[in-house]
């Protein structure tokens, strides 16, 4: 038997079944009550078949109210209030169909009756009417609350995000692998070829001061995110030679885009290490920059060894489709595709503003 | 003395080509018989070479160093070669495997091959099983694999084949043969039935709730009950409700 784990909390709902067994053993003993008044009152056919009717009729009415709250609950207020009113007068024309077969009192159909059925009628609309207000005010202000305590928990991943982005900001100023794998080359190459050193120490001293200064600001353009993945892709290229092609394109008018930083450069670092590094032929990564219906869209493709089904969504992505979905709700995306004829698309849309 | 054989292998030529020098100058006795840039090539050339000595680069295409490890013969020592990474040197440190960390330092180096001389000439003295510390060193540093779950639904449309991450989804719905995967924005066919996604997906992230019916657990907004009793599932990211069928329900029973 497999492990199962709960489902996270749910809210308790106004139609389970505990709820509707409350409600009514309410009604039973209001319309008892009911009953015993309008007996004192010297209306009706005596207190045992008010009883019977007062039951039906409301009983009736809460069925019809209910449902008609349940299917229209999402709609306008005059919509909500129509429904209500014509509930009403279904159920006690129900109820009262009811009471006069179980009771033989068949007051709605008799001519006789007839003022009596008129009296009750209107008596029912009236005390159904007082009823389903009190109902519909306590179904409202359940809904308000949920909406509530929706709303505090929205707000609140919210700020959750918005912390851990900053945090892996800070971590993902430099990969470990990449800057440990870096300065290797940079000694390996010191002793035999030193201008081949030098130029690395000054590619990867170049990329540094670019990748710490855009984490730290709010915003970047995309001609400067494209300046510092032509920068990490240089030492690449330095590190892997032939197994690394390149390069990058930006449609006219693109470059002076504003774009949340760090949001590209993780994506080109997946593609070179998971994808480009991982092939013993290497490959080609070819970065994008375009507009498209108003949204400014970059693709990143690279011809390694692609995404197996199983592998799981990197920290550093998951962490861009959330930002891109807090900053832009469902105008920003990041998508991932095949690309032909191996290898792995990713993409990213975002609403635009210039610089 | 018999001539000792070493072979290197990483997929960058700088770090190859500076190792080769290092070791060059470092014990000149040693003869380096050949250079591998992937595992593949690494494995080969071990079989066909028969070094006494293997400086292996952990991370490399094709076959990683920990696997060529495990494949390599008992006549051949293996020295892997790893840049930082927290783990690995955790695992190494824990392990009796001979390991050098990028940058390699001269002194490290030096140590390295003294300690490499004198188990080359004690050709008969007891070797450590290599095979089954190499196995527990790839579990321990593959761990976050787990167990390997479907991650990724590939989806045809138009021209492309979209990866989709199956945290984006929120259902899975049966359609004869194949299954409609419903995403906050979109909806996907895909040639995979209900029973085989059910089987593939982690069980502590999606539920079966109907025979045709899967649901993302992370996407439930709440269940409530219908007039009849069912539950029903409501959704956070999409508007529909989801019924769950009486053979599924005792799944929801315990709230």
């Amino acid at each position: 038997m497999k492990e199962m784990i709960a489902p996270p909390a749910l809210v308790k709902d106004n139609y389970g079944v505990r709820s509707v067994i409350r409600d009514l053993l309410f009604m039973v003993l209001i319309n008892t009550m009911i009953a015993l008044f309008l007996t004192s009152l010297h209306f009706g056919g005596g207190f045992g078949s008010n009883v019977v009717f007062s039951q039906c009729i409301g009983l009736a009415v809460y069925a019809c109210v209910k449902a008609s709250y349940w299917f229209l609950r999402d709609k306008s207020l005059v919509i909500n209030l129509s429904g209500i009113t014509i509930a009403i007068a279904v159920g006690v024309l129900i109820g009262i169909a009811c009471g006069g077969a179980i009771t033989g009192h068949r007051i709605m159909f008799n001519p006789e009756g007839r003022e009596l059925f008129l009296k009750a009628f209107y008596i029912s609309l009236l005390l159904g009417a007082v009823i389903s207000y009190l109902f519909i005010s306590r179904e409202k202000l359940a809904d308000a609350r949920a909406n509530i305590q929706e709303e505090k928990i929205r707000r609140l991943a919210q700020e959750k995000l918005a912390v851990e982005m900053h945090l892996k900001l800070l971590q993902a100023q430099i990969e470990p692998h990449f800057l440990f794998n870096t300065l290797s080359n940079i000694h390996g190459l010191m002793e035999k070829d030193h201008a081949r050193a030098e130029k690395m120490l000054l590619d990867f001293t170049s990329y540094l001061r670019k990748s710490l200064s855009q984490s730290r600001s709010e915003e970047t353009t995309v001609s400067d995110e494209m300046d510092l993945i032509t920068a990490y892709l240089d030492i690449c290229k330095t590190r892997m030679g032939d197994r690394l092609k390149y390069s990058i394109h930006l449609a006219p008018g693109t470059g002076e885009i504003l774009l949340p930083p760090m949001l590209v450069q993780p994506l080109v670092e997946n593609g070179v290490r998971h994808g480009l590094e991982q092939a013993v032929a290497g490959g080609e990564i070819t970065v994008e920059a375009m507009v498209h219906n108003n949204l400014l869209r970059i693709t990143i493709a690279d011809t390694g060894i692609g995404m197996s089904q199983t592998s799981q969504p990197g920290v550093g992505t998951e962490n861009i489709r959330e930002r891109l979905r807090s900053l832009y709700g469902d105008k920003g995306q990041l998508t991932f595709a095949e690309n032909q004829p191996q290898g792995l698309k990713t993409m990213i849309e975002l609403p635009y503003a210039i610089d | 003395m018999p001539l000792i054989k070493a072979i290197i292998a990483d997929d960058e030529q700088t770090l190859r080509a500076s190792l080769l020098n290092r070791l060059q100058k470092l014990w000149p006795e040693l003869y380096i018989c050949g250079e591998a840039a992937n595992g593949l090539e690494a494995l080969e050339l071990i079989r066909k070479e028969h070094p006494d000595i293997a400086f292996l680069d952990i991370r490399m295409p094709g076959l990683s160093g920990l696997e060529v490890a495990k494949q390599c013969p008992e006549s051949c020592r293996v020295v892997f070669i790893t840049a930082y990474d927290q783990y690995a040197v955790e695992a190494f440190e824990n392990s009796a495997l001979d390991y050098l960390l990028k940058p390699v330092k001269d002194v490290r180096l030096k140590k390295m091959i003294s300690r490499l001389q004198k188990q080359c000439s004690a050709p008969n003295g007891p070797k450590p099983d290599l095979t089954g510390t190499v196995e527990k060193l790839l579990q321990s540093l593959e761990s976050n694999k787990a167990r390997e779950y479907l991650q990724w639904i590939r989806a045809q449309t138009g021209e492309t084949l979209k990866l989709i991450p199956v945290t984006e989804v929120c259902y899975f719905q049966a359609s004869d043969k194949y299954t409609v995967v419903m995403t906050p924005t979109a909806e996907y066919l895909i040639r995979v039935s209900i029973k085989q996604l059910a089987e593939e997906l982690d069980p502590n992230g999606f539920w079966r709730i109907h025979r045709k019916t899967i649901v993302n657990l992370n996407d439930i907004s709440r269940v409530g009950r219908s007039i009849t009793g069912r539950y029903e599932i409501h959704l956070t990211r999409r508007p529909e409700t989801l019924i769950v069928s009486r053979s599924y329900s005792h799944l929801f029973k315990q709230m």
